[in-house]
């Protein structure tokens, strides 16, 4: 069979039914659709049987080659932690709470804690987790809910449910075999790709089996100026805009508190439960002569009312503090560094023990509306 | 159930092609196979739906046997107006209760009924069978195969809308007849590049299109950002549509079955009534047998032309959803055929790059109509094309809309393609596979955006 490249190309914008390339043999119809259903096949065949061997999420039988952990997507992983029923308590949020320790947790509080806080978690992401802690674990020993203004007060919450990473809906419910569903993906080559080097030595786990890894560069590696000036880059601007009336406060919708409102309407009564709102650093919190402050401070109140039904205070972080207003604490506007963690386990702590503010922590109440 | 999940692809299709190859020495068991897996198929969405859909379907098939042994054409009319009352029934009521409450001031009930999907395709294709009889195309089928004509799962949501007497007499041929290596070989890639529309091109201009009407019903946009959604929208239209015909007539194929082809890169016509010719060719062919003839076409005077013609498109454009939006785009096309037969009738051809021109800017303020949700919209994204907001810039433009435009305008159809271009060689075949498996990936995870035309 011969082709001409060139006359084949330009035959394309042909309107006409007789032009044909072919010339010589007869086309082998069975040799190709046996390679193009086949390969087809392996391909798909060899992915699954790739996943279920090297296990990299951990919700398969385990094997010989399992290798749990080696993706940084959390939304994959952290299911199977939660079913591993090692863990009867939990912090719930996104990369603000990342690096609250679990055994740090354990020393303060007593349980036995996983980290499940996804990286840029949206609240609804975190009500899937969320749920699925509650019922492989219906009697938690205590539970941190991470309540940061930027995400749970986001007025489209509800129609911003995903980011841009993939979310296995799938892996949360309590049927094992449509997990198969949310295998094939554009992330599963480097997730394999991550999992045989974690195999071979080659890389660390991004995070341990309690769901903690610290995904900063080391504190060993930390510069100042570097994060003076991511920052610096972040910054709201501090302006001062015409006020909302109160008419138009109580106006605004904040959809993700219904899910805050049946997450904690769903806790047993006999688990300890802490709100928090992580300290993120003071250039990125609304100004509050801004209509986005005010904003952010009504959407607060809500959560204080919503925490005192069931007799909780929130313990609000980002405020303007010591702590907050030091950039030596941050590697940029919302990530603090590793030692900080142990700082904020601290005051959650003593506000949980005595019900009293800090330097780096406000109690909301209700009644502060 | 929808075709570009991973459900569908590889446990759906390849379970039920299987099947009916298993099965395949024996006409009335692949034929009963393939109306199970219709079933399963239609009712993944919604269920409720399933007894609707056989009940049109028996009633029809029903009517037609007693018409066959009475003789009474008033069972054929009787049928026909049964059909368009369900059609009226689920897809028109709140649009015309709508109305009256605007023209009265009264404030009425709504229904609130969910539009079965799929409904405006297969009650055309129930009405297109009882008006055969009526114009004496008689043809008397077996229940089995007529079930399989109306509820044949690659093309029962969104067509082609295919004709009685194309299909059925298929259904009895043996899918191992000689050539069944070429019509796998050749409906797998059709299959492969409809899904690569679909998810690679279409869902990836949605996100444009989406955005720039969303923006645009607020208020008018400037004209860049204007000129780049229109265009993201005609393009999405476009590898969205003709993707799902290309992955029925793929699947189709691959079972052994041939339907009729639905577009021939309708963006090269370079007139209205080119265009036509070239988009959604069964809808064409079906509102020229069952509406523009009938209703006197273009050989009884040229009132009875107009007249004809202008009805059929009106009637086109609501058959495309319950709005005035809808009717006003039909109607411009039927003014837009009519204006160019004349002009044709003065034989004074344009230059075929201006005639394309006109005809894709007439073509795309169609389209505008068609995608805006109500007239402000329209009228706010015609006052963007028209620079009235706005110069803007060109960020929203992407390669894939002008890999897309390429495509449309200088690459072969699909169909075309697999029949003439398609080179039949192992590497050729691998390439395919590879298409095919990364489509598989790239839909992996992500929520399945639905085809346009399901929505009509």
């Amino acid at each position: 069979m011969s082709l001409s490249p060139i006359a084949y190309l330009k035959s394309f914008a042909s309107d006409r039914d007789d032009v044909t390339v072919w010339s010589g043999d007869a086309p082998n119809w069975r040799s190709f659709t046996a390679w193009a259903i086949v390969s087809s096949a392996a391909v798909v065949a060899t992915l699954f049987l790739a996943t279920f061997a090297l296990n990299p999420f951990g919700n398969f039988p385990e094997t010989a080659l399992s290798q749990k952990f080696a993706d940084d997507n959390q939304r994959f992983d952290y299911p199977s932690i939660v079913r591993s029923g090692l863990h009867d308590s939990a912090v719930f949020g996104s990369s603000t709470s990342r690096l609250l320790e679990p055994a740090a947790l354990h020393e303060a509080f007593g349980g036995r804690f996983a980290n499940l806080s996804f990286d840029a978690g949206t609240a609804w992401e975190q009500t899937q987790i969320f749920k699925l802690f509650l019922r492989e674990e219906p009697t938690p020993k205590m539970v941190v809910l991470s309540v940061d203004g930027f995400i749970w007060c986001d007025p489209q919450a509800d129609k911003k449910r995903l980011t841009f990473r993939l979310f296995p809906e799938g892996f949360y419910d309590a049927n094992p075999f449509n997990d198969l569903g949310d295998i094939l993906n554009l992330e599963l080559a480097d997730t394999l790709n991550k999992a045989v080097k974690v195999m071979l030595g080659s890389r660390q786990p991004y995070f341990d089996d309690d769901g903690f890894g610290d995904f900063t560069p080391g504190e060993a590696n930390y510069d100042l100026a570097r994060a003076q000036q991511h920052i610096r880059s972040e910054a709201k601007a501090k302006r001062s805009e015409p006020q909302l009336s109160v008419a138009e406060l109580s106006s605004l919708s904040f959809p993700a508190l219904n899910w805050l409102e049946d997450i904690l309407a769903t806790i047993p009564a006999a688990t300890d439960v802490i709100l928090a709102r992580m300290p993120i650093n003071v250039a990125i919190q609304p100004w509050p002569a801004s209509r986005l402050g005010q904003s952010d401070a009504e959407c607060l109140a809500r959560i204080a009312d919503l925490a005192a039904r069931r007799g909780l205070t929130v313990f609000d972080m980002a405020i303007a503090s010591p702590l907050t207003s030091n950039d030596s604490n941050y590697w940029d506007s919302l990530h603090y560094r590793l030692p900080v963690g142990r700082q904020i386990v601290a005051a959650l702590h003593d506000a949980f023990a005595d019900g009293s503010s800090s330097s780096i922590l406000t109690i909301r109440r209700a009644a502060d509306r | 159930m929808l075709f570009q999940t991973q459900l569908f692809l590889l446990v759906f299709f390849p379970v039920t092609l299987g099947l009916f190859f298993l099965v395949s020495a024996r006409a009335n068991v692949r034929i009963a196979v393939l109306i199970a897996a219709s079933l399963v198929f239609y009712g993944w969405w919604d269920a409720r739906f399933v007894p609707l859909l056989i009940g049109q379907a028996v009633f029809t098939w029903l009517f037609a046997e007693l018409y066959f042994r009475i003789g009474s054409r008033a069972l054929l009319w009787l049928a026909i107006a049964a059909n368009l009352a369900v059609l009226a029934l689920f897809k028109y009521a709140d649009f015309i209760v709508g109305n009256v409450e605007a023209a009265t001031g009264l404030s009425l009930p709504r229904s609130t009924w969910i539009l079965p999907i799929g409904i405006s395709f297969f009650t055309f294709e129930l009405i297109s069978y009882l008006a055969d009889q009526l114009r004496g195309r008689e043809k008397r089928y077996g229940f089995s195969r007529f079930l399989l004509f109306v509820l044949f799962f690659p093309r029962l949501i969104a067509g082609p809308i295919v004709r009685h007497d194309e299909i059925i007499g298929q259904f009895d041929a043996d899918p191992r007849r000689p050539g069944v290596s070429e019509r796998l070989g050749k409906g797998f890639v059709l299959l492969v590049i409809g899904l690569a529309k679909k998810v690679l091109i279409a869902d990836q201009l949605a996100g444009t299109a989406d955005t720039f009407f969303a923006a645009a019903a607020i208020q008018p946009q400037p004209l860049f950002e204007s000129w780049i959604g229109t265009l993201a929208f005609t393009l999405q239209l476009y590898f969205d549509f003709s993707a799902y015909t290309d992955m029925a007539m793929g699947m189709s194929l691959m079972m052994g079955f041939v339907l009729p082809p639905n577009f021939d890169a309708p963006y090269r016509s370079t007139s209205i009534r080119a265009f036509w010719r070239r988009w959604h060719m069964t809808l064409s062919r079906y509102i020229r047998d069952y509406l523009y003839i009938p209703l006197g076409g273009s050989r009884n005077g040229v009132a009875r032309y107009v007249l004809a013609t202008m009805a059929s498109m009106s009637l086109c454009g609501l058959w495309h959803g319950a709005g005035w939006t809808f009717i006003l785009w039909g109607a411009m096309h039927g003014a837009g055929l009519i204006t160019c037969r004349v002009w044709q009738g003065f034989g004074l051809p344009l230059p075929a790059p201006l005639a394309w021109v006109l005809t894709m800017l007439f073509v795309m303020a169609g389209w505008v109509l068609f995608r805006s949700p109500d007239f402000s919209t329209a009228l706010s994204v015609f006052t963007g094309l028209a620079g009235q907001a706005g110069i803007g810039s060109a960020s929203s433009a992407s390669w894939i809309m002008a890999a897309g435009a390429a495509a449309a305008l200088l690459g072969p159809t699909s169909l075309r393609y697999v029949h003439q271009y398609l080179l039949v060689w192992r590497s050729a075949a691998i390439f395919w596979a590879a298409v095919f498996v990364y489509c598989l990936l790239a839909i992996g995870g992500r929520d399945p955006t639905d085809f346009i035309y399901f929505q009509f």
